[in-house]
């Protein structure tokens, strides 16, 4: 009796195991247990939630387009990057503002504040200023790609709203950024 | 203040010879009843002179308190100590008085005892506590000449102990220099807990003691400047989703919003006369320099004009000319421009980095960092660009330097175990201090005057 207890138990922890940590699982058990069908409104914020930033892609994840309606599924819009002590738009920043840019097409009543950041290296001061001239550069593209100079705002925090705090490049370049904030829908 | 102050003679010479000596210090004159001058401030090599401190003893008839004692002698020391002026004889186990007298007077006491083992000067001081009331008396004795440089006698309530001593130490400075210490000076200063988006304004003294927190509204607050009279602080706060600028007045205990133009109203800093402010603003979508009136917030004028980003203006003493930084080269350098805008050049040449400047109001020396081998040094150089000076060789990033009230210290923060901590140095990169250790990362300090 003890014994098949224990061997119960070994397998309740098992399977315990095998629902929370499915890293830890084959690819094979994966795909039998974890993927479930997701309605339409998972389905894009389970791309968002990888914050990937090498990928254009996950731009506009944070407003969707089903059917005709725009469904919000957080207010969120990826950022864009830059490198040290520059302001001038990346190739990678282009291909996702123009995304952005056809969405605001698609969605006119939606406005937006663009929020310039710099990483902690530097003068606070300077970086206030460095981050005026980050947002102006997204909202100036915008505005070249046909969106409205009335529905663009821009804000510096400089260097006062990280969004990683070590001090490493892999940290310093998710900082030095342009974050997109929706101000009305 | 609410700490009374009064000189202390005890025979009508000694009133008179006081009130001369009180309008010498105050106006700077030569002075006329004593000619010794006792430390020569552009001396190349310093002399530090050497001064004893003798233990704190009760006023007569009041009783023993040693904590207070205690307390007392080691701010006397830590103060005199920091304005590197003063060799302190501090072990009382060298004194060859053995003091049980509660006589701090000139004849109570033979010079012989502290001139034999070293002392120039003498420091006496005695106190009384009685429930929240202290009164501390203190004297300053020239052991060589045998006789009292300074007496004073400061009231005040006992949890304001350290203002009545820095008080008297400010004198201490004053006697033998001509220009008084800077001991009762407060910093302001931002301050963020581990990773929390909220940064909050703090200040302190001088030495890192006495610290409150002057902000709660959970936003982001940056870059506090004290008004040069020390009773009003500007800074720029995020709480309502713009960077506006505003005011507190710690007189009338009330703030006001003085600026909220679009954009950035940041990195203010005051004329000598508290009239006007000059700061960062927003103009055709980047910063730009500009001078508002303090008091209003209304924009006087727009000092520059340029497509590049403007930060971090600060006044020259004589609020004739702007220094501020500028990227219109291409990197940040530092320019200098008069007040009324239009003409303008170039101050730092050496590196690709050099930023916030802050012009001493009585040395003529502009302090900044710039960016050496990959981390930012703290430098000094004079407004016509000659003599740059590198102060610190730091392995971690020192940052936004402040001159101190008479321009003998400079403080700024760094990067020390992950946390920044603020540093103090003197004039000259020597004597480098660190004020705090605790996990709040600072930003930022800005020095005022005594108070």
């Amino acid at each position: 009796m003890k014994a098949r207890k224990v061997i119960l138990a070994l397998v309740l922890a098992a399977s315990l195991m095998f629902a929370f940590t499915s890293c830890t699982c084959k690819p094979g058990d994966i795909e039998e247990e974890n993927i479930t069908q997701p309605n339409a409104m998972s389905t894009p914020s389970a791309i968002s939630s990888q914050s990937d930033i090498a990928k254009p892609a996950a731009v506009t994840a944070g407003v969707i387009m089903v059917g005709n309606q725009v469904v919000d599924i957080g207010d969120k819009i990826y950022p864009i990057y830059f490198d040290f002590d520059k302001s001038e738009l990346r190739s990678d920043s282009r291909n996702t503002l123009s995304e952005l840019a056809q969405w605001m097409k698609n969605n006119p009543s939606v406005n937006l504040r663009v929020d310039g950041n710099c990483d902690e290296r530097g003068s606070n001061e300077y970086n206030l200023a460095l981050g005026e001239t980050r947002a102006d550069s997204a909202r100036k593209y915008l505005v070249y790609l046909g969106v409205s100079p009335d529905r663009l705002e821009t804000m510096s925090y400089g260097e006062e709203k990280p969004s990683c705090s070590e001090s490493s490049e892999d940290c310093w370049s998710k900082n030095r950024r342009d974050d997109f904030t929706i101000t009305s829908k | 203040m609410k700490n009374k102050v009064h000189s202390l003679p005890n025979s009508t010479f000694k009133i008179v010879a006081l009130m001369l000596f009180v309008i010498w210090a105050t106006t700077g004159l030569p002075a006329l009843v004593d000619a010794r001058v006792y430390l020569e401030l552009d001396s190349p090599n310093l002399r530090r002179i050497p001064l004893a401190v003798a233990p704190l003893q009760p006023l007569c008839g009041c009783r023993t308190d040693e904590k207070t004692a205690l307390i007392g002698r080691k701010i006397l020391i830590d103060d005199l100590e920091f304005s590197t002026f003063f060799e302190i004889l501090d072990d009382p186990s060298n004194y060859l008085e053995k003091p049980k007298s509660c006589n701090l007077a000139q004849g109570s006491f033979d010079f012989r005892n502290w001139s034999l083992i070293g002392a120039e000067l003498l420091i006496k001081a005695g106190y009384s506590l009685s429930g929240e009331k202290l009164v501390i008396e203190f004297r300053l004795y020239d052991t060589l000449a045998s006789k009292m440089i300074v007496g004073k006698r400061y009231r005040g309530r006992a949890k304001n102990i350290r203002l009545l001593f820095h008080k008297f130490t400010n004198q201490v400075v004053e006697s033998v220099t001509g220009l008084p210490g800077e001991f009762s000076s407060k910093i302001a200063f931002c301050g963020r807990l581990n990773n929390e988006p909220a940064q909050e304004l703090y200040t302190c003294d001088y030495d890192g003691h006495e610290r409150k927190q002057v902000t709660r509204n959970k936003s982001i607050n940056i870059s506090p400047a004290w008004s040069t009279d020390a009773n009003k602080l500007v800074f720029t706060s995020y709480r309502r989703d713009n960077p506006d600028l505003y005011l507190i007045d710690f007189m009338k205990g009330k703030e006001t919003k003085l600026t909220n133009r679009k954009g950035i109203n940041a990195a203010a800093a005051w004329s000598a006369d508290n009239r006007h402010l000059t700061l960062m603003q927003r103009y055709e979508n980047h910063s730009e320099i500009t001078i508002i009136n303090a008091a209003s917030g209304d924009t006087i004028l727009r000092v520059t004009k340029s497509s590049a980003n403007q930060a971090s203006p600060c006044w020259s003493p004589d609020n004739r000319e702007i220094a501020f930084v500028s990227d219109r080269n291409g990197t940040p350098q530092i320019y200098i421009t008069t007040a009324q805008g239009g003409r303008w050049r170039r101050l730092t040449k050496q590196g690709v980095y050099n930023a916030d400047p802050d012009w001493s109001a009585h040395n003529d020396k502009v302090v900044f960092t710039s960016r050496i081998e990959g981390i930012f040094q703290i430098c000094t150089i004079k407004p016509d660009g000659t003599n740059h000076k590198q102060l610190t060789y730091a392995r971690r990033n020192c940052e936004t330097p402040c001159w101190s009230p008479n321009g003998r210290h400079i403080i700024f923060t760094e990067k020390i175990n992950g946390i920044e901590q603020l540093m103090v140095m003197d004039d000259k990169g020597r004597n480098l201090k660190q004020l705090t250790f605790d996990k709040l990362k600072k930003k930022s300090p800005n020095w005022s005057a005594n108070r």
